[in-house]
């Protein structure tokens, strides 16, 4: 796999989706919500079944996730990105029943970033007491004991 | 006296809940395990995590990147030096520093050393949760003779910090090459003293062979990696696939096992010890000579992009991801750490096995709870 295979075969399914090796090691794959499942699905037959990671992000005005994505097979590495414009309920499918390790990972950044996973079997706060208030990964989050922020 | 009658017809079976930990020896650290059951079987496993948490990920988004690696330190503490490497190596991809060969080399067998450690301990605590209480002490005497060696030379015992952006922060002490050396003979003669105690055990076996299985497509979508994915079968050492530092002059053996059960992990571990021997003595007599550091700035920008660096910890496989915007601190910092991932391999795998089954395939995980919740 490389590169280029990859990314005439997305494009002729999704022709929505943006790629940029800009910056970055990977290809990266910027894709809409509506697609992202999709997508992911489709990268799951395309032979990435390892799912390296899936990192919460706050890009200012947007929230998002970014996902590395592996071939086991030739150690093929992929970046997908998905954004979100909604701060006060942004939401995504489950990447839980595809890549099973989704199940921890969406569970932090719903409980730092809070992303709310539509179809996770424990949406429930993971690290932090279930009582707290806000999400603090976000830029925007004030810190009022000056712990971190100081 | 009247007779009472039981009429067991009336008699239901009810699923219930049981907290393990977070003080339960067996956790290794605050992990809380909330367990559903059913009699003695577990039905299912929630982990609450979080008791601590830090938010080491955060810290960073205000810290410089040279204070960065001392954060690193306090994640997976039984792999400390390899965690430090991995900022250093991804600072230095980004900075494009090509650092001496002499870091490279102290770097990797320092590595090695540091892997050896985390095995031992978790030889000796494996062997503590199943009942075999001796193997605690022969481990920790070992390990400690790792921990003076690294005293010497880093100053520190367990946090060592000792890589920094471009090298490392003293030279060898005099004594470390002759220490080394020493050290390398004696593993090779207490291991099979190890196995004769341990592995060759009836008892230990029959906790081990067969028990918390995990087949190979389940560990790559759980995402395990490190001993556990290999234990099943997959070939996930990041030594092998991406070598960093010296690792690329080095001939080893990548050790996978694919059984995929409690015995299968163990093996991976103990044949991994002896594979970390080889890779130091081939490069302990040949540490060039060409300094310990490479010309960094004082204050470190890193220019705007992304960068990840993956490195194999004794756990398996960290990612540093650093998504830098051109400032002196990063905008977002992500660290996957290998025990995070490996505790969805618990959720799966412990289904359907008895609690005291439960606490041996933890044991096999090998957790270190602040490398799950940083």
């Amino acid at each position: 796999m490389n590169t280029e295979t990859i990314q005439n075969k997305l494009a002729g399914i999704f022709p929505e989706l943006q790629f940029s090796e800009e910056a970055s090691q990977f290809l990266n794959i910027i894709v809409s919500k509506d697609d992202y499942i999709k997508l992911a699905e489709t990268l799951k037959n395309e032979g990435f079944d390892y799912l390296f990671s899936m990192t919460g992000m706050d890009w200012g005005k947007e929230l998002g996730v970014t996902l590395h994505l592996e071939r086991t097979e030739d150690r093929f590495m992929i970046v997908v990105k998905v954004m979100l414009e909604d701060r006060e309920n942004p939401e995504l499918p489950t990447l839980e029943n595809i890549w099973k390790t989704a199940h921890l990972h969406e569970r932090e950044i719903y409980d730092l970033f809070g992303i709310n996973f539509k179809g996770h079997s424990v949406m429930k706060r993971l690290l932090l007491s279930e009582d707290w208030e806000g999400y603090p990964m976000r830029k925007d989050w004030m810190d009022p004991s000056k712990m971190i922020i100081r | 006296m009247e007779q009472v009658t039981l009429n067991t017809a009336d008699l239901k079976s009810q699923e219930y809940f049981l907290n393990m930990g977070p003080q339960h020896p067996a956790t290794h650290g605050v992990l809380r395990l909330i367990l559903t059951l059913d009699g003695e079987v577990v039905k299912n496993i929630e982990p609450d995590l979080g008791y601590i948490h830090r938010s080491i990920e955060k810290q960073c988004e205000y810290e410089g990147y040279k204070q960065i690696i001392h954060l690193t330190d306090r994640m997976d503490y039984l792999s400390a030096h390899i965690n430090n490497e991995a900022v250093a190596l991804a600072i230095e991809q980004a900075l494009e520093i090509e650092v001496p060969e002499r870091v490279k080399v102290i770097r990797t067998i320092m590595g090695e050393l540091t892997r050896i450690a985390s095995h031992l301990l978790w030889w000796g605590v494996m062997g503590m949760d199943v009942g075999a209480l001796t193997t605690f002490m022969y481990a920790f005497r070992d390990r400690e003779m790792i921990n003076d060696i690294m005293e010497e030379t880093c100053g520190a015992r367990l946090t060592m910090s000792y890589s920094t952006p471009g090298g490392v922060m003293f030279d060898l002490h005099p004594n470390f090459q002759k220490r080394v050396k020493e050290f390398i003979p004696h593993l090779r003669k207490v291991i099979p003293k190890y196995d004769e105690l341990l592995t060759g055990n009836v008892i230990f076996q029959k906790r081990m062979k067969g028990v918390g299985y995990l087949s190979k497509e389940d560990a790559i979508s759980l995402g395990a990696s490190g001993p556990v994915a290999r234990g099943s079968g997959v070939h996930s050492d990041i030594r092998k696939i991406k070598p960093y530092s010296a690792l690329d002059k080095v001939d080893f053996k990548e050790i996978i096992y694919t059984e995929g059960d409690n015995l299968a992990r163990y093996k991976v571990r103990m044949d991994e010890m002896l594979e970390s021997l080889n890779i130091i003595e081939q490069l302990i007599d040949n540490i060039p000579d060409d300094g310990i550091q490479a010309k960094t700035k004082a204050l470190i920008k890193l220019p705007k992009g992304e960068f990840l660096q993956r490195v194999e910890t004794a756990r398996g496989d960290l990612g540093v991801y650093i998504v830098s915007d051109g400032k002196k601190n990063p905008y977002r910092v992500k660290f996957r750490s290998p025990g995070f991932s490996n505790l969805n391999a618990l959720i799966e795998m412990g289904k359907g096995h008895l609690i005291a089954d439960l606490v041996a395939i933890m044991s096999t995980l090998d957790f270190v709870v602040p490398d799950i919740d940083r």
